[in-house]
């Protein structure tokens, strides 16, 4: 199972109430191996949602510290990849491609629950395979 | 003079906005002669301005703001506070005597000090929040950290203690839209504020271009407002049930959530079969730039709306009847009393369902009044609110039909008179949702909003300090998120 903290660090809303729709059970997240959990330490994936404010880098910087897993950083919508149409000002750092690099960007303003969970596959696969590319590696 | 002859004595400076010397200020705060609630404060470099509801009729009372400085409403009205916070970190004005004066939404995060200000300089951002890529990619290793200041389990940015030190920090989802739609034209900023708020992907352009339509001295045909009228009530039914959806995950009623989950989704796919944005986004349009195209909307919309109305009246009673059912044991749980509500004028089905009867709805050009029939509920509980969604969703399917049904239906409204300001309003789903503004030249100078969530906000911060009532109510830390949602509680709009 692979386990999810979900994080809005600013911006509409919209994204993080598709994310919040995905977690009721209709769309079998959980049949899909993934669960989201309450606290980054327990997480492996952390899903980021909404325009990056300044304000809330230092709490995404600590979350980040927080996820002894850290395997994956994903940006959620349009805002979370790049700032969306909010971009960069006073209060907006814009989108996590100027703080770090991104294990996976999903697109969409908003993108559907189904189009999330179907970006979760693709990456979980993408992981295991990276994974498996390694192990031979190591092997030979 | 605040009599009812009150607003003709005075110095009428734009549509229902008057304005009172500083004096007359403070002495309309002082008085009590009149209860006029207020619905929102703001104040730039030059005015302080407060929106009243007069007869549930909007009037706008503004005064000179001197040396940065003017009276505070909050010493009167404790909702106005949040517009007060906002106009010192923005503006750089200072209001006297304000019922609070903690920090706002800066929180030394921002690269400029009063950013819309005239004197705005650039600021040193406090170290803590200064990104930091080297950290991101190789963090050090984590040795414990503060939860408190996550989001309890509502959609967004919300820090939420219960100290009685500060309920709520709006900082983080402030995203500086305002600023951003300064000078812009009406067009260039609508795609910015159609995104004000997921609350609101309908309600807040709609507000802003009628605020718009006002300057302007336009009205909408009678298709186009027919077709706004549409888009509100869709966006209502989806939001009501995204609310139920939240609040029944919180309360660990599956049955319910799952339902309700399961037929929003019903409704985004059936938008998508007929080439519809899934929440709506970007459907608002400016009269002025409809063509074509959004006559294929208009077609689309039309469609879309029949076959929702069908699957409403299926599964509306279910839904109904789960929710009588599982909901019950909720009875009496986190109330917001009918007195604090009027206090603060928190709108939209928070207040309804605690009494607070106002409905902008009501007063609307080619509102199909006998299609609204809930009425307000007293309880203000969230069963109170979960019933009162359930009927405001059946009554936005007997509008949308009725829409349907009359399309275009003639009305008699006359347009308004140009003046280049403008003060528009949508009921949305979580309430009323107003938009104020300037136009010159074609581009907008000055802009303020007033989203529902900041009265609410507001009169929850106010039962959260008194922590004793919410222990009597049986609301602890860990259900905090539960009656959150059940408010249909979202900052995005109000912090902007």
């Amino acid at each position: 199972m692979t386990r999810l903290f979900a994080f809005d660090s600013g911006g509409c809303d919209g994204c993080a109430m598709e994310v919040a729709s995905l977690r009721t059970g209709i769309f079998a997240l959980e049949n899909a191996g993934f669960e989201f959990v309450s606290s980054p330490q327990q997480a492996d994936w952390l899903v980021v949602t909404g325009v990056l404010t300044r304000r809330m880098v230092p709490d995404l910087y600590t979350i980040w510290q927080a996820m002894s897993g850290r395997i994956c950083l994903v940006a959620l919508g349009d805002c979370a990849i790049a700032g969306g149409p909010f971009g960069e000002n006073y209060a907006s750092q814009g989108g996590l491609a100027s703080l770090s690099q991104t294990c996976y960007r999903l697109p969409g303003c908003p993108p559907s629950p189904t189009d999330v969970l179907a970006a979760f596959r693709t990456l979980e696969a993408d992981i295991a395979s990276a994974s498996l590319s390694e192990s031979s590696l190591s092997a030979n | 003079m605040y009599r009812d002859d009150k607003w003709s004595d005075l110095q009428e400076v734009g549509p229902s906005r008057y304005l009172l010397p500083e004096e007359e200020w403070r002495h309309f705060l002082e008085s009590d002669a009149h209860r006029l609630p207020l619905l929102a404060a703001w104040a730039d470099e030059h005015y302080a301005t407060m929106l009243l509801l007069d007869n549930e009729s909007p009037v706008l009372l503004s005064t000179p703001v001197m040396k940065r400085r003017y009276y505070a409403p909050s010493s009167r009205y404790p909702s106005a506070l949040w517009g007060e916070v906002m106009a010192r970190d923005l503006w750089g004005v200072e209001a006297i005597a304000a019922c609070d004066d903690g920090a706002g939404f800066d929180e030394g995060s921002w690269t400029r000090t009063w950013p819309l200000s005239r004197g705005s300089l650039a600021g040193s951002v406090s170290r803590a929040c200064l990104p930091d890529r080297e950290a991101m990619d190789n963090p050090p290793k984590y040795s414990g950290f503060d939860m408190s200041f996550l989001h309890i389990g509502v959609s967004g940015v919300l820090g939420v203690t219960m100290n009685g030190q500060k309920a709520f920090s709006l900082g983080g989802a402030h995203r500086g839209l305002v600023a951003q739609c300064l000078n812009m034209t009406p067009q260039e900023a609508l795609r910015l504020l159609s995104r004000a708020s997921g609350g609101g992907f309908v309600a807040h352009p709609l507000a802003f271009i009628r605020a718009i339509e006002r300057a302007e001295g336009q009205l909408p045909r009678a298709g186009q407002r027919d077709y706004r009228l549409l888009l509100l009530e869709l966006e209502r039914i989806s939001l009501h049930l995204f609310d139920l959806e939240q609040t029944a995950y919180y309360g660990g009623i599956a049955a319910l959530y799952s339902c309700c989950g399961h037929l929003r989704e019903v409704l985004a796919n059936l938008y998508q079969k007929y080439g519809l944005p899934r929440r709506l986004t970007d459907m608002v349009v400016l009269s002025t730039s409809e063509t074509e195209s959004t006559e294929a909307g208009e077609a689309a919309l039309k469609a879309a709306a029949s076959d929702i109305v069908a699957c409403m009246r299926k599964y509306l009673p279910r839904l109904a009847r789960l929710h009588g059912f599982l909901m019950r044991r909720f009875s009496g749980q986190a109330c917001l009393p009918t007195e604090t509500v009027w206090q603060h004028s928190v709108g939209g089905v928070a207040g309804r369902a605690s009494g607070r009867a106002v409905d902008m709805r009501r007063h609307e050009a080619g509102m199909r009044l006998d299609a609204l029939r809930a009425a307000a509920m007293h309880d203000g509980c969230v069963v109170s609110r979960g019933r009162q969604r359930l009927a405001e969703m059946r009554d936005s399917v007997i509008l949308i039909k009725t829409i349907l049904t009359s399309f275009a239906l003639p009305d008699h409204f006359i347009s308004p008179v140009a003046s280049g300001e403008g003060l528009g309003v949508a009921e949305g789903a979580r309430g009323d949702v107003w938009y104020w503004l300037n136009i010159e030249n074609g581009r907008i100078t000055s802009l303020h909003v007033r989203d529902p969530a900041l009265p609410l906000l507001s009169a929850v911060s106010d039962i959260m300090r008194q922590e004793e009532t919410w222990q009597k109510q049986g609301v602890t830390a860990q259900s905090q998120a539960f009656m959150l949602a059940s408010l249909g509680l979202s900052p995005a709009g109000a912090a902007l």
